[in-house]
Formats: C-alpha cells, sequence, structure tokens
C-alpha cells in the first residue's frame, strides 16, 4: 500500500537543525492498521504530515500504491487517496454536520453530487450520527466531532486514512468508542489507517504498533 | 435531499458566519468608494456649473465686436449681417449705497422696455441693495476725447439717478459679464441712448453682441473707417477723439505718400512772447506745409492779430510756452523760440477749418471764463482783449508752428495729429470709394482698437480647463481613503489570520492552493460587491454636502454663490471601477500576505528568515541617512517648503521602520524576563496589526498637524512686510485716476492736502484681463495686467534683471524693432493658475487688437498683487497705450486710516474701494486658509477612521488575549497588573506612532516656522497633548470593558 524508504526530515532552529526523521523506513499494507506511538517531539506528527503529502521529506521516497510520490498533483491524491482525522477535528464552525462531511467533495467541483450526499447520509448512520446531519458543529461534543472529522475523511472513499491523535481530547469511554469505529473503518470498508497515538489503549486496536524514537520506527 | 452542498454555499455561509468582520470591511469600502465617486462627482459639478456660468453670462451671445478705448457710430448696427445683433454702451460704475460702494457694469442696451430714468439690475445686485428703490449711478466721465490727454474737462466723472423698474433674470441676460469668472456680476441696464446723453456719446456705441459668429473677413466686410469715428471729406481727414491715432496716421502716410499730406496739431499754449508784450492762452496749430509750402524749423506764421499785440513783424523773434506731460499729467511748462517767416491774417487761418480743433469743455463755451479744463490755467492773466478774441474767434489759431518743432512734445499716445489734408488725387475715383477712402485702403478695424471676440469659445474654454476639483478633492481626501484602505485591510487580516487552520483544512481535503485563494477572495470581493454601489450613493451624497458647504460654510475657497450638483453615469462608472479596483488590490495584498506566511510558518517549517531583519536594517538606514540628508540640507541650502513636507513625511516612515526593528530585537531578546518582555513579546505577536495601527495613527496625525501648523497666522503683521511691501493701504479706482498723486500741485486741486506728509502712492496703470488668482476657478490664459516702475516691485520681493530696469528705448527705436514686452507674477498664480514657469510666452491683444507675445521674465512671493500680472510702464504704455489712468493705488502713511478717510472724501466721484494690505492678503489668504481648513477636516474625518482601526484592532487583540488573560489570573496575577500589562502592550505603539507624526510635522513646517504663530504652535501642542490623553483613556477604557 504505502512505502517510506530512507525518510529524513529536518528543521532550522535558529543556527541549530533539528533532525526529527532520520532515514526512517515503514511499509504498510493493503487494508493493514498501524499505530505509530512515541514521545512528544518525537516526530509523530511529522510523519503524519509527509504520509498526507503536507509536507515534503529532505531525503528518501515515499511510493503509494506504486506511485512514487512527487511534488506535483499532490492535491488530488490527498483528496481522493488520503483521508486525514485531526486531535482538534478541524471542523468548519459555519457549516453544518452535513455540509463539514461533503466538504472534501468541493475541492475539484463547484457542487456535491446526490451520491455523495447519499454517501454521507450512509456514512454517519455507519458511525451513529444521523440525527445530527443538520446541526452546527459547534453544538456537538468532543466524540460527535471525532465521528463528524472520520465521516468527512472517508467521503471521498480513500484508500488511506490517517489519523493524528484522534481520541486526544475525549474521555476514555469515548476514546474506547472511537478506537472501536476505527477498527470498524478497517474491518468493513478495508480502509488502510496509520494512526498516531500516545495512548496504548488506542494503540492496541491497531494491527502493528510502531515506536517513533530518534527519529526511527522499532516495531 | 435538497440541501446540494455548493461552492458558493460554502462561500455565502462563510460569510454569515464571519459578517463581525465583514461589516467593517462593508464600512470601509462604503467609505472608500463615496470619497472617490465623491470626489468625481465634484469635479463633474464644479465644471458643470462653471460651463453653466459660461451659458449664463453670455446668453446666446457668440460673437462680441468691442471697440476697444474708442467707439463705433450705431449705424453700424443697420448693416444687414448685424440685424439681430445687439449695440451697447459699456461702462464701468459704481453705486454708492449706505457708506458701501458697489462696483458694477453698466450696459446701456436698446430695449423697449427701459424707458428714461428707468434701470434694470440683476439678481445678485438686487440682493446687494435690499429694498432700495432708487440709485445714483456714478460714471467716468466719458466722451470722445481720451480723458488721459491734456484737453479734457475738469470732471472726470458723472452720474445718472436711476429709478430700479425691474429685475432682469439670468434667462434674460441678467448676469451678462464678458470676463472668464465665476463670480457674478453685478449688473445695471439703462437706456442706451440716455446713457449716452450723460457721457457725451450721441450716437455711439463700444459694443456689439451678435448671437452669430461672425468671422474678421465679415467684420471687415461690415467695417469701414467712417464707423469708428474718422471724418473723411474729400481732401481731409480728422476723428471725432480729436486726436487721430498714430496708427491712423501711419497708415495713411505710407498709402497716401508722405509727399502732398499735410498733418495738423492744434494745442493750447500758454503764452506767445515777445520781450514784454504776452499773448495768453492761444490755439497754435502745428502744420507740416501751409499753402503748399512746407513749414519746418524754428517758423512761426503768425496772425496779424497776434503779430499787432506783440508788435512784431516778419523776421523777429518770438517765443512761445506750453505744458508737457509727463506721466499721469505732471506738467512742465517749456519753451521754444520761432522766427515769424510771414504774418498772415486772421481770416486766413479761419478759413481752414482744419486748424481748429473741437476741445471739449474749451471749444463750445462763450467766454474764456467759462473754460473747463484740467490744465492749470491761470484766468487773472486773461483780460478783456482775449474774451473779446474769443467771442469773435474762439479756437482760430493765433499762429501756426512747424510741425516737426513741436511734434515731440505734443503729440502724446493718444495721437499724433488732430487733422490730415491730402493734396489732390492723380487716383480716379473708382465705383463706391473717392481718392480719399482709396487712401484709406489698408487702414482695418484693428488700427482702430476694434476687437473681435468669441467668448462662448473661450469661456468653455476657460471652465472646462480651470481649477480641477476631481484631483483636489481625490487630494484632500487622500488620507480619507487611505484610512478606508487600512479599515478594510485590518479585518480581512484578522480573518483571514483565524481562518489559517481551515485554509490550512482545506489544503488537506486536497482542495489546491489557488482554488483555496479563490474560495477567500470570491467571499470577500462579494461583500464589497455588495457594498459599492452603496459607496457610490454615498459618494453622490458626499459630493452634493461638500457643493452645499463650498456654496456656504466654505465659500471663501470659492467666491461663488454655489455649485449645482451634476451626475454623470459614467463618473459613477468610472468612480466604481477605480473603487472595486482598489478593492481587489487591497483583497489581493491581504491574501497574499496570509498565504506567504502560513506557508513560511507552516507548510516548510522553517523558522523566520534571518535575512528579512538584515535586510530591514539596511532599509532603516538608507532611509534614515535620506532623512537626515534632505533636512540637513534643505535647512541650511535648499529652503523648499515641498522637501520640508518631504521630508517630515521621510521621518515618519522613517519612525516606522524603527518601530518594526525595534520590536522584533526586543521581542527575540534571549537574557532575562521581565514584565517588559513580556510586553515586547506581546507587541511582537501581533506586529502586523500594531504596525497598521503605527501607520494609521502617525499618517493621520502628521497629515493633521502639518496642515495645521501651515494654516497662516494674522496676528503678526510684520510678517506680511514683503507681501505688501510695507504699503498699509490698497485702493482701486472704478474711474481712472489722470494725476500723480505724489505731486503737491495735485493733491490742492484734489483737495488731498490734509494727507500726512509722510503719506507716498504708488500707482499702477491697470489692462483688464481675466483674475489669475485663487478666486477665480476658471482657467486663466492672460491675467490681468498692472504697469508700474518695476524699481518699486523690490519692496515685493521681485528681483529684476538690471537691463529690464533700465528706461525703455525712445518711440522711434521702439516701433522699429520692438522686444517683447515682460511681465512678472507672484509664484502662486504662475504655478497654479497659468501652469506656466518662468521664460514661457504668454499672447495679449494690444491697444491695437492685435496678438503681442509677451514673456514671462520671473515671479515674486505670493502677496498683495496675487492674480495680477506686473510690467514695467514703458512696455505697460507701448502695448496699451491708452490706458493711461491711474486704476490701482497703494497707499504709506504716518496715518492710514486719516489718508483712507480723506481719500474717499476727497476722490468719493471716482469709486475709490480701499482696503488695508492685511486685508487684502488676508483674502488671498482666506482661499488658502478655507482649502487647509478643508483638508484638516477630511485629514480629520481620516484620523477618526484610524482611530476607528485602532479600537478594532485593540479590542481584537484583547479578545484574542482572553485565553491568556484567564491564564495570568490562573497564576496568581492581580487584575490591577494584568490592565498594566494590557495598557502598556497596547498603549505604546498608538503613543510613539502620535509622536512620530508630530515631530514629523514640526519638521514639514521648518520652512515657515516663524509664519506658524504663537497660537498656531500653541494649540497645536494642546492638541497633541490632548490627543495622547484620549488615546490614553480610550484604550483603558476599552480594557476595562473587554477583560
Amino acid at each position: 500500500m504505502l512505502q517510506l524508504n530512507n525518510i529524513t526530515k529536518r528543521f532550522a532552529d535558529g543556527s541549530r537543525t533539528l533532525t526529527v526523521l532520520d532515514h526512517l523506513t515503514l511499509q504498510v499494507a493493503e487494508g493493514e492498521f498501524i499505530a505509530i506511538t512515541g514521545e512528544s517531539g518525537a516526530g509523530k506528527t511529522t510523519l503524519l504530515s509527509i504520509l498526507g503529502t503536507l509536507l515534503q521529506p529532505d531525503g528518501g521516497d515515499y511510493v503509494i500504491r506504486g506511485r512514487k510520490i512527487a511534488a506535483d498533483n499532490l492535491e488530488e491524491l490527498r483528496n481522493k487517496e488520503i483521508g486525514m482525522v485531526y486531535q482538534d477535528h478541524r471542523l468548519l464552525p459555519q457549516f453544518t454536520v452535513l455540509q463539514n462531511i461533503l466538504l472534501p467533495t468541493l475541492a475539484t467541483k463547484a457542487a456535491a453530487t446526490d451520491d455523495e450526499q447519499q454517501r454521507a447520509q450512509e456514512l454517519m448512520q455507519f458511525m451513529g450520527i444521523s440525527s445530527l446531519c443538520n446541526s452546527s458543529v459547534a453544538t456537538l461534543s468532543g466524540g460527535e466531532k471525532t465521528r463528524v472529522a472520520i465521516c468527512r475523511a472517508l467521503i471521498n472513499r480513500p484508500a488511506l486514512l490517517l489519523a493524528d491523535e484522534p481520541t486526544g481530547q475525549l474521555d476514555a469511554a469515548n476514546a474506547q468508542t472511537i478506537a472501536e469505529l476505527f477498527q470498524k473503518v478497517n474491518r468493513e470498508l478495508r480502509t488502510t489507517i496509520v494512526m498516531v497515538t500516545h495512548s496504548d489503549e488506542m494503540a492496541r486496536v491497531a494491527q502493528k504498533v510502531y515506536n517513533l524514537c530518534s527519529g526511527r520506527l522499532v516495531v | 435531499m435538497n440541501s446540494l452542498l455548493f461552492r458558493q454555499t460554502l462561500i455565502s455561509q462563510s460569510r454569515r458566519f464571519y459578517w463581525r468582520y465583514y461589516r467593517l470591511v462593508v464600512l470601509a469600502t462604503i467609505l472608500m468608494m463615496a470619497v472617490l465617486a465623491g470626489s468625481l462627482l465634484l469635479g463633474d459639478s464644479v465644471r458643470g456649473t462653471l460651463m453653466q456660468r459660461v451659458t449664463e453670462r453670455l446668453g446666446s451671445t457668440e460673437t462680441l465686436i468691442a471697440s476697444g478705448t474708442g467707439f463705433l457710430d450705431e449705424g453700424i448696427m443697420k448693416h444687414q449681417q448685424l440685424a439681430t445683433a445687439k449695440g451697447c454702451l459699456l461702462v464701468d460704475g459704481f453705486v454708492s449705497d449706505n457708506g458701501r460702494l458697489l462696483p458694477v457694469y453698466v450696459w446701456g442696451m436698446d430695449a423697449d422696455s427701459l424707458s428714461y430714468g428707468d434701470a434694470l439690475v440683476n439678481e445678485p445686485l438686487r440682493q446687494q441693495l435690499g429694498d432700495v428703490q432708487d440709485i445714483v449711478l456714478h460714471l467716468p466721465s466719458h466722451n470722445l476725447v481720451p480723458s488721459g490727454s491734456l484737453f479734457v474737462t475738469q470732471s472726470y466723472a458723472t452720474q445718472m439717478r436711476l429709478h430700479i423698474a425691474g429685475q432682469k433674470s439670468v434667462e434674460q441676460g441678467g448676469n451678462l459679464l464678458l470676463k472668464n469668472e465665476q463670480t457674478l456680476p453685478l449688473n445695471v441696464f439703462v437706456n442706451r441712448q440716455q446713457l449716452a446723453e450723460v457721457m457725451e456719446l450721441e450716437g455711439k456705441i463700444n459694443l456689439i453682441l451678435s448671437d452669430e459668429v461672425i468671422s474678421e473677413d465679415q467684420l471687415a466686410a461690415i467695417w469701414t473707417p467712417e464707423l469708428s469715428g474718422i471724418q473723411l471729406a474729400d481732401s481731409s481727414l480728422t476723428y471725432d477723439g480729436i486726436f487721430i491715432p498714430q496708427e491712423v496716421v501711419q497708415k495713411v502716410l505710407h498709402d497716401a505718400g508722405s509727399a502732398g499730406t499735410s498733418l495738423y496739431f492744434s494745442y493750447l499754449v500758454n503764452d506767445i512772447i515777445c520781450h514784454t508784450d504776452t499773448v495768453p492762452y492761444s490755439f497754435v496749430t502745428a502744420v507740416t506745409e501751409w499753402q503748399g509750402e512746407p513749414l519746418t524749423g524754428r517758423d512761426i506764421l503768425l496772425s496779424d492779430y497776434a503779430a499787432d499785440r506783440l508788435h512784431v513783424g516778419e523776421g523777429d523773434s518770438v517765443r512761445m510756452s506750453y505744458f508737457f506731460a509727463r506721466d499721469l499729467k505732471n506738467l512742465d511748462t517749456r519753451e521754444q523760440t520761432f522766427r515769424v517767416k510771414h504774418v498772415i491774417p486772421l481770416e486766413a487761418f479761419m478759413r481752414d477749418t482744419l486748424l481748429m480743433a473741437e476741445f471739449p469743455g474749451l471749444s463750445n463755451v462763450e467766454r474764456c471764463a467759462d473754460w473747463d479744463s484740467d490744465l492749470p490755467i491761470r484766468m487773472d492773466r486773461v483780460h478783456k482783449a482775449d474774451e473779446e478774441f474769443w467771442y469773435s474767434y474762439r479756437q482760430t489759431p493765433k499762429a501756426v508752428v512747424a510741425y516737426d518743432a513741436v511734434c515731440d512734445d505734443w503729440a502724446g499716445t493718444f495721437g499724433s495729429a488732430t487733422a490730415m489734408r491730402f493734396a489732390p488725387s492723380p487716383l480716379s475715383p473708382s465705383a463706391g470709394s473717392s481718392p480719399t477712402h482709396q487712401r484709406l485702403n489698408s487702414l482695418s478695424f484693428g488700427d482702430l482698437g476694434i476687437l473681435l471676440v468669441h467668448p462662448r469659445e473661450q469661456g468653455l474654454q476657460a471652465a472646462s480647463s480651470g481649477v480641477d476639483f476631481a484631483s483636489l478633492f481625490l487630494a484632500l481626501g487622500f488620507f480619507i481613503i487611505l484610512s478606508a484602505i487600512l479599515l478594510m485591510a485590518t479585518p480581512l487580516q484578522e480573518m483571514f489570520t483565524r481562518r489559517r487552520n481551515e485554509c490550512l483544512l482545506y489544503t488537506q481535503l486536497g482542495f489546491r492552493q489557488r482554488d483555496v485563494r479563490n474560495l477567500l477572495f470570491r467571499e470577500s470581493i462579494g461583500v464589497m460587491l455588495l457594498a459599492s454601489p452603496f459607496g457610490v450613493l454615498a459618494g453622490v451624497l458626499y459630493s452634493g454636502v461638500t457643493l452645499w458647504l463650498l456654496g456656504n460654510v466654505w465659500s471663501g475657497a470659492t467666491h461663488t454663490e454655489g455649485f449645482t450638483l451634476h451626475i454623470h453615469p459614467l463618473t459613477l462608472i468610472a468612480g466604481w471601477v477605480v473603487g472595486v479596483l482598489i478593492c481587489l488590490l487591497t483583497l489581493g495584498w491581504t491574501i497574499r500576505r496570509v498565504f506567504r506566511d502560513k506557508g513560511v510558518k507552516e507548510m516548510k517549517g522553517v523558522g523566520k528568515d534571518a535575512s528579512s531583519h538584515s535586510l530591514r536594517r539596511v532599509v532603516f538606514a538608507g532611509f534614515l541617512v535620506l532623512t537626515l540628508g534632505l533636512t540637513v540640507a534643505n535647512f541650511l541650502v535648499l529652503h523648499s517648503m515641498m522637501l520640508f513636507i518631504v521630508a517630515g513625511l521621510l521621518w515618519t516612515v522613517t519612525w516606522g521602520l524603527f518601530l518594526h526593528l525595534f520590536i522584533c530585537q526586543r521581542a527575540g531578546r534571549k537574557q532575562g524576563f521581565s514584565h517588559r518582555q513580556l510586553v515586547w513579546q506581546s507587541v511582537s505577536a501581533s506586529l502586523r496589526q500594531h504596525m497598521l495601527a503605527y501607520w494609521t495613527l502617525s499618517l493621520g496625525v502628521f497629515t493633521v498637524f502639518a496642515v495645521g501648523l501651515n494654516r497662516p497666522d494674522f496676528s503678526d503683521a510684520a510678517q506680511f512686510q514683503q507681501a505688501t511691501g510695507g504699503y498699509q493701504l490698497y485702493v482701486e479706482s472704478r474711474v481712472p485716476i489722470q494725476y500723480d498723486l505724489n505731486n503737491n500741485a495735485v493733491r490742492k486741486k484734489l483737495a488731498l492736502t490734509g494727507l500726512p506728509d509722510s503719506t507716498r502712492f504708488l500707482h499702477f496703470l491697470r489692462h483688464a484681463q481675466d483674475e489669475a488668482s485663487c478666486l477665480n476657478l476658471n482657467k486663466v490664459s492672460t491675467p490681468t495686467v498692472l504697469g508700474v516702475d518695476l524699481k518699486a516691485m523690490e519692496a515685493f520681493g521681485l528681483s529684476v534683471p538690471k537691463q529690464d530696469k533700465t528706461v525703455a528705448p525712445s518711440p522711434s527705436a521702439r516701433d522699429l524693432k520692438p522686444s517683447p514686452a515682460k511681465l512678472y507674477l507672484d509664484e502662486e498664480s504662475l504655478l497654479w493658475s497659468l501652469m506656466k514657469s518662468v521664460g514661457d510666452t504668454l499672447t495679449y491683444q494690444d491697444g491695437r487688437g492685435a496678438e503681442v507675445p509677451v514673456v514671462i521674465g520671473g515671479s515674486y512671493p505670493t502677496g498683495i498683487f496675487h492674480g495680477s500680472a506686473i510690467m514695467a510702464v514703458d512696455d505697460f504704455r507701448r502695448l496699451w497705450p491708452k490706458e493711461g489712468g491711474v486704476e490701482v493705488l497703494l497707499l504709506e502713511s504716518s496715518n492710514p486710516d486719516e489718508a483712507a478717510d480723506l481719500l474717499s472724501t476727497a476722490l468719493s466721484e471716482y469709486g475709490l474701494t480701499i482696503q488695508t494690505a492685511e486685508q487684502r492678503i488676508r483674502m488671498f489668504f482666506e482661499v488658502t486658509e478655507t482649502y487647509l481648513i478643508i483638508f484638516l477636516t477630511l485629514g480629520g474625518l481620516g484620523l477618526l477612521l484610524g482611530i476607528f482601526s485602532l479600537v478594532v484592532i485593540v479590542r481584537k487583540n484583547l479578545t484574542a488575549q482572553r485565553p491568556t488573560i484567564r491564564q495570568y489570573r490562573a497564576m496568581g496575577f492581580s487584575e490591577s497588573r494584568i490592565r498594566q500589562l494590557l495598557l502598556h502592550e497596547n498603549l505604546l505603539v498608538p503613543l510613539y506612532a502620535v509622536s512620530a507624526g508630530a515631530v514629523g510635522a514640526v519638521i514639514s513646517i521648518s520652512a515657515n516656522v516663524a509664519g506658524a504663530g504663537r497660537t498656531t504652535i500653541l494649540v497645536s501642542v494642546v492638541g497633541f497633548l490632548l490627543f495622547c490623553l484620549f488615546i490614553y483613556y480610550g484604550i483603558k477604557q476599552i480594557i476595562k470593558q473587554t477583560i
């Protein structure tokens, strides 16, 4: 599904250069669910940003479904192949739940189709938030927001779902529910998932767990 | 499933959600559009009103035929070409009403409705006169003989008692005016015959108004010399103005040939003397030949009457004394000795009527004692024998002398002969033309000073290219536009910054950056476009209000009765398009900045570029050096006011660059951590907003204070020494004064002996053209010219090259090869009204109607002569020889009030308008002052907008800091400590901005620190302190409310 070969990423901090990822290598198979853990500042979010093509590595190759990632056409790849879920949900307060979910469908065209709306309804049903369809996101609880964010990430049927601390702001019960939802998505929709988390409970739902340490991944 | 999600939905919902930001954008768009479109409309309205005035003042007149200083016979109106034209007699006059003097134009018109003793007045004069129904109209005592010549009556003015029979409306031509000025004239319309009788100009007109366009060729076909008063007999030529103009004499001599043409010049001499015998006050005629025999040298033909009284015969010598007039009838007595060539019987002289000229006041009275002459004739010297001679022979000359002997002394600017005689012509008369007529073939109407003018074309040209109010008000309202742009950019930037995560999310969702920008752009531009028509409408309101203010509160700037709003759809569209372009640019710039920063910080993950700081340092250093250099160089060497303003502005910019550097440096300090550091860090966190606040406030304060400090202060009259040349009174005379008022004899004659001894006059001749001062909004091409001795103008700061000060060449040399005349203008008129520079050439019409180039020889500081050009008196006389009376006087006296009282009493017939020099300067400065007030008002409005932006920024900063404030509280910071921190954080930059702006303003007036005056400085200092206090308490209050 995806392959990272010798990925290196450095950041300048004044006169100092910080190497966050150091010749990192990773392989994820189609339909696999992996979790990446690590200390704060280890570079988990940086790795996830590279996987989401939001950040370009300073060295190494990123191959997704046999296609090497280059600087061009990243938007299309991001829109069609990758879905992302964040700890802070990043839902837009000016839109309703349904509109937030449909947002990715507007990246390449002026209006969402009936099919896409149908799909949004199905996803909401899948996530158990059908009743919130026309609610304002400002009125949702943390768990509900995470579900909306997952729906949004899945609207374009991506092959890869990236999640950055998706339960970071949730209580244990809600976190457990969300973890199960991720499992359900992986299982029933056959979506490959890469999840970055602090939580061991959350990591346990993944099929493989990697620890990011000194810029490299350790199983 | 009807709620399809469209991009448009995305945009409109975001617009609604972020309306709290967009409402400020709407306000800013409306304000900016209003000032833009309103200023353009103002330009249209002022131009439209001026063009409307042209139509009002000219009616349907297309052609003007003016007779110049002479007159035309009313018989010209019988010509077919002039069938629909109106012949008028136009003179300057004045009405005295309750001690006020109202200068009026008196129009003698042929109108059935105007009976003798009745007058019609136009609306502005009616308003001035109130309920008055009967007026006394004072007029110059014109008759056919130019009042500047020696042989005129003592009376220079006359009167008409009139009943105001009604009002002549604008539509009826009540505001008829021939000058390109927007001020409404005061017109009196009277019966032409009555006016002509009062002025002894029966059958004469001096102006023809035609509704048709008449060409030069057509006028040439209409005009004959007789219509201009040239009286042709079979073998002679005389002129109804007595003195045949020099141009006519020269043309006739050229055409007829000097051989066989005899010139006559009649003169009243003081005495013919032989030993102890004297004949006083005799008419003597100078001739070039007598009965075919040339008269040359010192030959005199003495009448037998004179020979008897003097006891002389042929071959004897007699002396003859006569008055010789220098400028302004300063009389010298000259004497010449002649040899009696023949003694001629008086009857022989009587038979030749060309030897006698009909001088008004002399020829038409029964006795010598009744002579009414301006000459100082001593009647005690006139005896019985003289009265008897006069009774029998009137102005029959007692002697005839050689023309060459006296022509230089007697002939003047008004003419060089009183008659011409021709020898029998060898030419055979052609059909309709006598031999005498054929001698005048080359004479044209221009030689008699007749001017052909097409005033509508000129008027419309002057109106359409006059003061550009659109540019003026765009400049005056520039700071409002700038503030509105800043007010627009501030919430946009704030909103986009807040929505960075949203933008990032769009990118993460696969939106291209271009699409994200496009979404934001469409969202915002929609708001702006929606607001823009309201802005244009507000512009109509803005221009309407401004026009009302210009006609009322700010009428000092325009001196008009107001303007009419002219709304041109194309102008509105132009204003809208420009406004939308500004919105697009502002929006594009703001989005670009937000995305550029986003890219730097979040996409690349690289820290702040250290090189940008270095670049800023270099830019700051460059600005500092440039500003310092410019200020010092200007202060020590250049002394340019404009450069001082630039330097002041540069200082404001330089301090802004310094502030930016300083904040970055202080925030970046690694050592120590204190409250101060906390404050600078917070300032640094919202650096952009603080810099926006700096630019808005500092530029606003600079604008308002620089303008305020540049306002003239009249508290110290000494600073106007150069503007007034040290003279205390400025006097304008409606009737030209033909005397030198510095002459004691003249003072005695005019009952001015009571003037303090120290009283000194400076006389100016005037060739009236258009007013080029700031009071005239029309484009001026030929300003009014004042003729004066240029040496006297040095007191006004005019530096005249040496060669220009020298006396003009002799008349003969002048006629051969005249060099272009030079004129001098005050700096403001030259720059703004004429838009010319020294060395440029203006084209005037001389006294003969010919176009002559006049070179702008120099300029002098704007002062009492603002709007009029100055010319050396010799050049003036060369161009306009017949405009010899003094119409403008400056007076210097130890007791100016007493002098003014005496002048107005003694010269009441002349219609003197007396102003103190300071009043006149104030009148001109009132225009500048009013424009400065307008600028100050609009600048103040801009500053208010700036303050409003500051309030928005401070409130948003505080709102954004709420979590921080909560954190402070959680950490145990006291409320007062928190407020203090916030106050410092939000107060430092505004106070610094106000100070920088004020310092810049002080530098901008360095050229004229003394001119600022104590009151202005005091008001400015107090204003500055109050403004600082206002900001302090304002911010304190906002902090209190927000937290």
